[in-house]
């Protein structure tokens, strides 16, 4: 049982210590606004579906740059959208992918996508950038470069409560793993062979009677499993692990 | 602190961690793919910026009745109100000032009434526009019937005085489409059809009028305008007119599917026959669409109405808007 819950306590002090450093990290990488973003460098049209869009409630802004002009951005029902497409060449973003915070592509159709820009189906257009609130239908984003120059394409998803989210597993975490391993050096702690430390310690002032007695015999230091004679505080067996690590037994060994 | 005491924080802290562990997820807001359906066929905003560059195109088109007016014409009407916007362009050398004045639109933008649910093709919508002098509104039905092609208006009308339009769903929720009229009182083809009958003259034995619509604004001035042709003719010859439906434009149903508003279009066929022999004097838009100045035995004119009626799901149907554009004649 002792080995176990120390076992158990290294564990929870790791684990502890894997959620304040994922927290620190998403902390940073969210910043207070709690934004998550999605990059990826597209060539040619790019189809932004409901499965990158729709799976957080939460406001969603698009942005693409071109080094080499503007970048029409539209979001209609995902339906029309595709009606839009047709059966153009176009590159769909299958998926957000975290922690590498980068869309997947993967590449469709064939032929050139016909303007869009002037059809009546966009529910918001922008260039450059566009703001949506995603509803309870399905919504698909359509970038379109006006050149055939690479185009940068970012998705942000951004929700305040994903930054104190981060901060309190960083919390929560520390905490964990501090008290974790408070607990694993205290119990590890009484295997150390200290004299002076071992005098000051807790210890040796709660137990005084046992301090100026000698072990009975064949009393060993390291057998956790016999009570100390004349001790004031028996304790059972089960939890007599302090007595067999008590520094004093070999401090008052002859 | 015993043991016992010691290992109880241990067991908390594992505990909130295991918890914090399985609710990370709920905690992200991670959730299915939205499935819901579509509202309104489009957002109520881009509903307006598309009403407003249709309407505006439209009076830009009207503006200019040359050729040049009528690639404009074909990008901003469709189907009868093409004919209509094309006849009047036609026609506006003879329209007199007075009629120009009183068909402009305040400057303010159009209201969108009503826009079609779902995204299935067509896609209506329904627009008002205020006629700055009198006042009037008045109704456009918009169409698109494909995702390539943008809204065009199909049908237009100002409303007859005193009518009234029911309210419909909200934008965001989209008006049912009107479908093949199925719940109304009266299917719109079927009104359509007698209400042309019902207007014929000289009057046809039993048609008088149609049991489904009152005796309309509309409808008066066509039979009293029809009764001073032929008056007109007292003592020269005959003069008949003939109303004929011809098709169901469109419309969309008013708030809880109650009704619904359509568009119809019908053809009026106003024949003249000069029983003398002397010489009919023509119309300044008869002679501009014929060059004829002058007809000696039978002059005929074809006209489109637009009519637009509220057809409850129960009772009589009203007419609430109306207009006429001469589009072709002949005459010997």
């Amino acid at each position: 049982m002792t080995i176990a819950r120390r076992i158990i306590a290294a564990l929870v002090a790791l684990a502890g210590l894997a959620l304040a450093v994922g927290g620190a990290w998403l902390a940073v990488v969210l910043g207070p606004s709690g934004t998550a973003r999605f990059s990826t460098t597209a060539t040619g049209p790019l189809v932004i579906g409901p499965q990158v869009l729709g799976r957080v409630d939460v406001p969603v802004t698009v942005r693409a740059s071109s080094s080499d002009g503007p970048v029409f951005i539209g979001a209609a029902p995902s339906h029309d959208v595709t009606d839009v497409v047709g059966g153009a060449r176009v590159q769909q973003a299958v998926t957000a992918e975290f922690p590498a915070r980068s869309l997947l592509l993967r590449a469709t159709g064939s032929g050139d996508l016909a303007d869009p820009r002037a059809l009546d189906v966009w529910r918001g257009t922008g260039s450059g950038s566009l703001d949506l609130t995603v509803g309870v239908a399905p919504e698909s984003v359509l970038v379109v470069p006006t050149t055939n120059a690479p185009v940068r394409v970012t998705v942000e998803l951004q929700r305040g409560a994903w930054f104190l989210e981060a901060v309190l597993a960083l919390v929560v975490g520390l905490i964990v793993a501090v008290a974790a391993a408070a607990w694993l050096v205290q119990q590890l702690g009484h295997r150390i062979p200290v004299g002076p430390l071992a005098r000051r310690g807790p210890g040796a002032q709660q137990r005084p009677s046992r301090a100026v007695e000698p072990p009975p015999q064949g009393f060993d230091e390291d057998d956790g499993e016999q009570p100390a004679a004349g001790t004031t505080e028996p304790e059972p067996t089960a939890e007599s692990e302090p007595a067999t690590a008590d520094p004093r037994a070999t401090e008052v060994r002859p | 602190m015993t043991t016992r005491w010691r290992t109880v924080p241990a067991l908390i802290l594992a505990a909130v961690l295991t918890g914090l562990l399985s609710a990370c997820g709920a905690l992200v807001g991670l959730g299915p793919v939205p499935t819901g359906s579509v509202g309104g066929a489009v957002d109520a905003s881009r509903a307006r910026m598309i009403a407003a560059r249709v309407v505006a195109a439209a009076v830009k088109a009207d503006a200019t009745p040359t050729s040049a007016g009528d690639a404009a014409r074909r990008l901003v009407y469709t189907g009868d109100a093409l004919a209509a916007a094309t006849a009047d362009a036609r026609l506006a050398a003879t329209t007199d000032a007075k009629t120009r004045d009183e068909r402009v639109l305040t400057s303010a933008p159009p209201i969108v009434l009503a826009v079609s649910r779902g995204l299935t093709y067509p896609r209506t919508m329904v627009v008002q526009t205020t006629r700055a002098k009198s006042g009037l509104p008045v109704l456009y039905l918009l169409t698109t019937p494909d995702v390539r092609t943008p809204y065009q208006i199909a049908s237009s009308a100002p409303m007859l005085p005193g009518a009234s339009v029911k309210i419909f769903d909200p934008l965001t929720q989209g008006s049912l489409p009107l479908g093949s009229g199925t719940g109304l009182s009266v299917a719109p083809m079927a009104l359509t059809t007698a209400y042309a009958a019902s207007l014929a003259f000289p009057p046809q034995a039993g048609r008088a009028t149609t049991p489904t619509v009152p005796n309309d604004s509309f409808a008066q001035g066509v039979r009293a305008s029809a009764g001073n042709q032929s008056k007109g003719m007292n003592g020269i010859g005959t003069f008949t007119q003939v109303h004929t439906a011809k098709d169901v434009v469109g419309g969309l149903r008013v708030i809880g599917g109650a009704g619904a508003l359509v568009f119809v279009a019908m053809n009026r066929s106003d024949s003249f026959l000069n029983r003398t022999t002397g010489t009919l004097k023509p119309s300044k838009q008869f002679t501009a669409l014929t060059g004829l100045k002058s007809v000696t035995s039978e002059a005929n004119l074809s006209t489109l109405e637009i009519v637009v009626f509220a057809i409850p799901d129960a009772g009589p149907a009203v007419t609430v808007a109306a207009d006429e554009h001469l589009y072709a004649a002949s005459g010997i």
